[in-house]
């Protein structure tokens, strides 16, 4: 997986995921995964909902995995970059 | 196995206030909680008057994760839940024997937001929890989830019955022995602009006031409401040294089976007659009756019809008042909150008033203890609900 992380949006989208987990912006890191933060699917939904807000963008549902999309933060970071990156395109 | 089953816990909150005290006051008092629409915009609205509840602030009962899940029927319920169980040691009782009863409450006002947002101003998503906010049975839910309850939980329909008949079912369960104890009732917090507007098209709101039984009556007035019953065993209750308000006697319930909005007498004294057959009681054992009394030309005439059935020459002597004319028809939660302002009848003494009555209609011809409250010791009490589609829900309830 490329760094997602060194993506310069990436910031305001860990700052959306501390604010509304309640998780610590520190603990955020590419390999944790959800679970391990203890982030429950409702605040997931909520978190996703506030990051389609702050960029205006419609996140889709990842296909084929709907309702467990995102193992880890890697995996939540790379698909918001995708859809911002097609919605740039 | 048929056990008694006593009424242990009452919660409301209605334009009349929060809290039972609240509630008996404004019975009392013959206090209207009917007046302009001040919550939502009335540009596009005929209709100018409800029952709002004014000073209820979500903030004070919900932190901000809370009322992310909650529409305003799920607080006002869990409001009104909390009221019903205070007191109630739950954590004596066996979780799985305690169950939640409710009229199905959809979530009015989340939807309409919603769809204003989607169609009004063409929102590409909608928040995450329009679904599970706006579910008719998520009122029911979350009173399990608060309280921690593991029987049976659900949501009945039966428009404006919806709650007498949830408070119907849970006592059947109740004395049935499936339920040691049992949360019921309803809630609604329907006035946003859709729904009044779809109400309007139906053409039975009144402009100016809700006057039950009078010559001059214009219609119902929709109200916002949660009414919730706590019920045990008798025996139980009695053993733990409950409070016990009220006993739940019978019920009856039945379809009209005709006309889709048209009430039928036919039908609404069959439910009666059904309610005082599961209660045993013979017509004039009944006290005092709060009467489906919506305030339309048809239910009123209709209902009185019925009431002249049943009881007949026992009926000069019944009081039969509509406190829909102080709290307003509070459709899904109507049923939960006459059967709390029946219970205070029982337990107070104290009839509520039909306000706004000014001339006698010879199609109604009944004691509907007109504008001022009264003063009357009664063993029984019957609450009526007729509900569109034919569906009647008719509860018994006596003195303790």
């Amino acid at each position: 997986m490329p760094d997602v992380f060194s993506d310069p949006r990436c910031a305001a989208i860990l700052d959306i995921v501390a604010t509304e987990t309640g998780v610590a912006r520190a603990a955020l890191v590419p390999e944790a995964t959800l679970d391990g933060l203890g982030i429950p699917s409702l605040d997931l939904i909520h978190t996703l909902f506030a990051i389609e807000t702050h960029f205006d963008v419609e996140i889709p549902t990842v296909i084929g995995r709907e309702g467990a999309e995102f193992v880890t933060m890697g995996d939540l970071v790379g698909h918001i970059l995708a859809t911002l990156d097609r919605a740039a395109a | 196995m048929r056990r008694r089953v006593a009424v242990t816990g009452l919660g409301t909150i209605s334009a009349l206030g929060t809290g039972v005290a609240a509630l008996r006051s404004a019975m009392a008092a013959g206090r209207c909680g009917i007046g302009p629409i001040s919550t939502i915009p009335t540009d596009r609205l005929t209709v100018p008057i409800a029952a709002e509840i004014l000073d209820f602030d979500p903030s004070a009962h919900f932190d901000r994760r809370q009322m992310l899940m909650l529409d305003r029927a799920s607080q006002l319920a869990l409001v009104a839940a909390r009221e019903a169980l205070d007191g109630i040691d739950l954590a004596a009782m066996p979780a799985e024997r305690c169950g939640v009863v409710l009229g199905a409450a959809i979530g009015q006002t989340t939807m309409d937001a919603g769809y204003l947002a989607l169609y009004g101003a063409e929102a590409t998503r909608l928040p995450p929890l329009t679904v599970p906010r706006g579910m008719p049975s998520a009122a029911a839910s979350q009173v399990a989830m608060s309280f921690g309850l593991h029987g049976p939980c659900f949501a009945i329909a039966s428009a404006c019955a919806s709650s007498a008949h949830a408070i119907a079912l849970a006592a059947q369960m109740v004395r049935a022995g499936q339920l040691d104890l049992a949360v019921c009732g309803g809630s609604d917090a329907s006035i946003c602009v859709g729904y009044l507007k779809a109400w309007d098209a139906l053409r039975v709101l009144s402009a100016d006031a809700c006057r039950p039984f009078s010559r001059d009556r214009s219609g119902l007035v929709i109200g916002e409401a949660a009414g919730i019953l706590v019920l045990e065993p008798w025996e139980l209750a009695r053993a733990r040294g409950a409070m016990i308000h009220a006993e739940f006697l019978g019920c009856g319930m039945g379809a009209d089976a005709g006309d889709l909005t048209a009430p039928s007498a036919e039908g609404a004294a069959r439910a009666i007659r059904a309610a005082l057959d599961d209660a045993g009681l013979a017509p004039d054992a009944v006290g005092y009756v709060n009467a489906h009394g919506t305030g339309t030309r048809l239910n009123d005439s209709t209902e009185a019809a019925a009431l002249r059935a049943v009881f007949g020459a026992h009926l000069a002597r019944l009081p039969v008042s509509s406190s829909k004319s102080l709290h307003g028809h509070c459709l899904n939660a109507a049923g939960g909150l006459e059967a709390v302002v029946t219970t205070l009848a029982l337990r107070e003494g104290l009839l509520p008033p039909t306000l706004g009555f000014r001339e006698a209609d010879p199609h109604c011809e009944l004691d509907c203890v007109p504008n001022v409250a009264r003063r009357a010791s009664i063993g029984v009490a019957l609450s009526n609900s007729f509900a569109f589609g034919g569906l009647n829900a008719v509860l018994a309830l006596g003195a303790a």
